[in-house]
């Protein structure tokens, strides 16, 4: 699989926003790459930039906002950032890359049926010759993603399914165009945990079924264990560390990646108290200059305030934390 | 205690701005607090500010143009009327019926129906039913024919203005802040007052009216160009001000068949009307967000 | 001690649908013991009728039948002053830290509400409390001067939790205290919560949906589906040797941080049914991997364990639990 040109190749991406109380690098400088047939766990918290990395990818930027995007982007070899507005919409967005996100109503039109919703990329991208042709492949599509009598349900509305059903419904449309990469934004976060597991699966045999990569975003360092081949963790801005899934988990190298590992109660094993990390992640208004980690680490040291580079501890392992510097 | 966080970033640029007195002179917008203010001061000051008497016939200087214009004369700075009376004293004069009105007009409808909107989504029930019912039968009645019908019925002059307005808005703000209240009811916040033990006065005054303020300033703001408006309709077909009273309505519907030749005599309490409405709806905008704390600290 | 108890404890709900009026049975013939001092978990999925039980406790709903009971004493037999002390003994978190605080108050305010609301207090030895309350959740005292949105969301829990606080009250319902927040920030009011807790000897009441959570702070535990509680007893207990299928189901779905771990994904597992047409029978039985026939017609009782836990399933009456798992 490594030997491959990779599917997705991100290079130093740096995203710009323009807010009101300054220029804000909500992406800063993150490299990584995803191969087919191969899940990414993007993990981080609440403005780490896991959102905005995959919204660049799209160049699905807020307008007003007057994002800016340098690096390199390449989509089976191809520039995704050189390329046009009208290109992207005609043959990147939904096509080549698609997105399901946390609330499945946001990408479902409560008007319409979702035959009709299922059946639009079809006609629109001109992949059938008639309507008829169209709900078919809709009908497909649904049977794809496990839901029963799929002809029937064709004709009913999005609010007529259950939380998990929509998700499925949601990730059918996305899979419509066959997509080569599939973008999923904190999936399964609005839902209970029996059907998260189901929806976990469903990606898992859809991978295995059509080879499709996968970028799983998520703050739960729990979920992403199953389902990835390999993580990388973001904090405020930065990939802090990437790994293969098992390495991130049995050894993790950044303190970040450890007290995070630490800081969730596991089932099964009982402790007296939870290992907290202090403090509160940084403003990326006026981020620190050196590691963005520090002020909140346990194992700081003075040459943290300068940002460390990434260290290979082991097999694709990679570490940007100062600790690792004497195993390289 | 493991951890003893600080306070955001954000809290400390706002530290840095002047509090008090001072925070409210930041970015107030100049031009429509003084068109306001000059409002006011014609409405108060009235006949003692009008250069000439703003009823006074003249039939020999009946349109004069404006000053600018080729015949016009400083004497009659905007001209004058089709029975020569002067059109900048008649604006000073008007302001007094235009703010008045709306003075009155908002303070009332507003009240009622803020009131009747809250009783209504706070308690629901048939309380909330009969409160509805009211208001729907209201509306489905043309606001028009009913203002005509009281009209009628009272004699016309400010204080039916005033009455007909009220009874035509309470239904604008009972309907709107009887569904914020509907949602705000709701939120976590009052749930937690419940829960404290606060007394439905208390959630009414520190949970609820806070929150429906900016709704409520937002409508007032609308409601003067709106009653302005209203008013003029009124006094046009002669169920509101009746001359020698002079308002800025009256003086459109008066000018109205003179337009082709006389564009000042509408055109000048047009702008008036105009002036004044944009005015309060930017003073408007800017006080919601002086009293809300979110938007004055960004 | 009891500190508090729901007994028999039902609430319906009168709801329009397209197809006329249906009851929402949201809540059916809950008993439940919550003993002082400890923390009492209700686990279930969305939908399942924990909040409405969390918000019957708070009186912030009536009960249809039953009761919720305050040292013996049922709170719709109460007269206006006991259940100002009610009030008073009882306070709350929720679970969005950015819906439950006022945005236009200032910290004190809010901190102050409940303590206004029952006691006459001078400006001075208010600012005093508050100040003592913030210093407890760990905020700094410049904190009570500022509006919430100048708060991070880890920061809005705390001032949640210091309002909740002020009164001393004896419990505290804490309704998904922590779900809304970042994981990195999670531990923090977790421990914040245990600290107070054994500080000033809470009984805490959570609703959660989070299994590890729950097995990590609560001593007894309840698994409510669609409204009904399955399965409760002393926590250690039920997530070691779970009885009812339906909390197997649920703790085998709950994800681990480990790469090896394959949760059972119960393919036939439709989704939970819905509390307006309840299915027959045992409520569980459509998704039961050990289903029987019985399980269609009649609803199991709960039958009462010996290691102190009691569970409603037909396995149990005829003695097949352990055949079964």
């Amino acid at each position: 699989m490594t030997e491959q040109a990779p599917l997705l190749s991100v290079k130093n991406l740096t995203t710009h926003l323009h807010l009101r109380r300054g220029v804000v690098r909500a992406v800063d400088g993150v490299s990584f790459e995803v191969h087919e047939g191969e899940t990414l766990g993007l993990v981080g918290e609440s403005g780490s930039g896991k959102t905005m990395t995959c919204l660049s990818i799209l160049q699905l930027l807020p307008r007003h906002g007057g994002g800016k995007l340098d690096g390199s982007i390449k989509l089976d070899g191809t520039e995704l950032l050189s390329m046009s507005e009208n290109e992207m919409a005609r043959n990147v967005r939904g096509q080549k890359v698609a997105m399901i996100s946390q609330d499945p109503m946001t990408s479902l039109n409560p008007v319409f049926s979702v035959g009709d919703q299922l059946s639009g990329p079809f006609l629109y991208h001109k992949l059938v010759r008639s309507v008829r042709e169209a709900w078919k492949r809709a009908a497909d599509g649904l049977r794809n993603v496990r839901i029963h009598s799929p002809e029937q349900r064709l004709t009913n509305y999005p609010h007529q399914f259950s939380g998990g059903m929509r998700q499925r419904v949601a990730t059918a449309m996305a899979l419509a165009c066959s997509p080569r990469l599939l973008i999923a934004d904190e999936p399964t976060t609005a839902l209970d945990v029996t059907v998260q597991v189901q929806i976990m699966s469903l990606l898992k045999n859809i991978q295995r079924d059509t080879g499709v990569g996968i970028i799983l975003i998520t703050h739960d360092l729990s979920i992403v264990a199953g389902l990835c081949h390999r993580v990388a963790v973001m904090y405020a801005g930065r990939i802090i560390e990437t790994g293969k899934v098992r390495d991130i988990y049995r050894t993790p190298g950044h303190p970040y990646t450890q007290a995070l590992l630490e800081a969730i109660p596991h089932l099964g094993e009982k402790r007296e108290q939870l290992t907290a990390i202090p403090g509160q992640p940084p403003s990326l208004l006026d981020p620190p200059k050196g590691c963005r980690f520090a002020a909140r680490c346990p194992k700081r040291m003075s040459v943290c305030d300068d940002y460390p580079p990434g260290f290979e501890v082991g097999d694709g392992h990679v570490v940007h934390c100062w600790l690792k510097a004497d195993q390289r | 205690m493991s951890v003893v966080p600080t306070v955001t970033a954000q809290s400390n640029s706002a530290d840095a701005r002047p509090s008090g007195p001072r925070r409210l002179l930041l970015g107030a917008p100049w031009i429509p607090l003084t068109v306001l203010a000059l409002v006011l001061v014609a409405a108060i000051g009235g006949d003692s500010l009008s250069p000439r008497d703003p009823s006074g016939l003249d039939l020999g200087a009946a349109f004069h143009p404006p000053f600018w214009r080729a015949g016009g004369s400083t004497e009659h700075l905007l001209g004058t009327d089709n029975l020569g009376r002067d059109v900048f004293s008649r604006i000073i004069a008007g302001a007094r019926v235009s703010v008045i009105v709306s003075f009155y007009a908002i303070i009332l409808s507003g009240t009622l129906g803020t009131l009747l909107g809250i009783v209504a989504g706070y308690f629901g029930g048939w309380v909330d039913a009969t409160i509805v019912r009211i208001a729907e039968i209201k509306m489905s009645i043309p606001s028009l024919a009913l203002a005509l019908i009281l009209s009628v019925s009272l004699d016309p002059g400010l204080t039916t203005v005033v009455i007909v307005i009220v009874f035509t808005y309470w239904t604008w703000y009972a309907r709107i802040i009887r569904s914020e209240i509907l949602s705000l009811k709701e939120r976590d916040y009052v749930a937690f007052a419940k829960v404290a033990g606060c007394s439905a006065p208390t959630i009414f005054v520190r949970h609820l009216l806070p929150n429906i303020f900016n709704t409520l300033l937002v409508l007032a703001t609308l409601q003067i160009g709106q009653v302005i408006i209203f008013e003029a309709s009124l006094s046009f077909l002669g169920l509101g001000i009746q001359s020698p009273d002079v308002s800025w309505g009256l003086m459109l519907a008066d000018a109205r068949q003179y337009i082709t030749y006389a564009w000042w005599g509408i055109t000048m309490p047009g702008i008036a009307i105009l002036l004044t409405c944009l005015s309060a709806n930017l003073v408007g905008d800017w006080l919601r967000d002086l009293l809300d704390p979110q938007r004055r600290q960004l | 001690m009891t500190a508090l108890e729901l007994r028999g404890l039902t609430k319906h709900f009168d709801v329009r649908t397209g197809r006329g009026r249906g009851i929402v049975r949201a809540v059916n013939d809950v008993n439940l013991v919550v003993p002082e001092g400890q923390t009492v978990a209700l686990v279930g999925e969305s939908g399942c009728g924990k909040t409405t039980i969390a918000k019957l406790a708070l009186m912030l709903e009536q009960p249809s039948s039953g009761a919720v009971l305050f040292e013996g004493k049922s709170l719709s037999c109460m007269n206006r002053r006991e259940i100002k002390r009610y009030r008073r003994s009882v306070q709350a978190v929720f679970q969005d830290p950015y819906a439950s605080l006022n945005p236009r108050l200032r910290v004190r305010s809010i901190i102050s509400e409940p303590i206004l609301a029952h006691e006459r207090s001078d400006r001075a030895s208010l600012r005093k409390r508050i100040l003592e309350v913030l210093d407890i959740v760990g905020l700094a005292a410049i904190a009570a001067d500022l509006y919430p949105h100048e708060f991070s969301g880890g920061q809005r829990q705390r001032i949640a939790i210091a309002r909740a606080i002020a009164l001393r009250p004896k419990i505290i319902v804490l309704d998904e205290p922590i779900s809304a927040l970042d994981v990195s920030i999670r531990a923090q009011i977790l421990n914040l919560l245990m600290d107070i807790q054994k500080q000033f000897g809470l009984t805490y009441l959570l609703i959660a949906h989070d299994l590890a959570l729950v097995e990590h702070v609560s001593t007894n535990v309840a698994v409510i589906y669609l409204g009904s509680i399955v399965e409760s007893g002393p926590s250690a207990e039920v997530f070691g040797s779970p009885m009812h299928p339906y909390t197997r189901t649920l703790l085998n779905a709950v994800p681990r941080p480990d790469p090896d771990f394959v949760p059972t994904a119960a393919e036939a597992a439709e989704d939970a049914g819905s509390a307006l047409e309840p299915p027959s029978g045992c409520k569980f039985h459509p998704r039961c991997p050990y289903v029987m026939p019985i399980c269609r017609n009649v609803d199991p009782a709960p039958t009462d364990l010996p290691d102190g836990r009691r569970a409603a399933c037909h396995l149990l009456t005829k003695g097949l639990a352990n055949g079964a798992s």
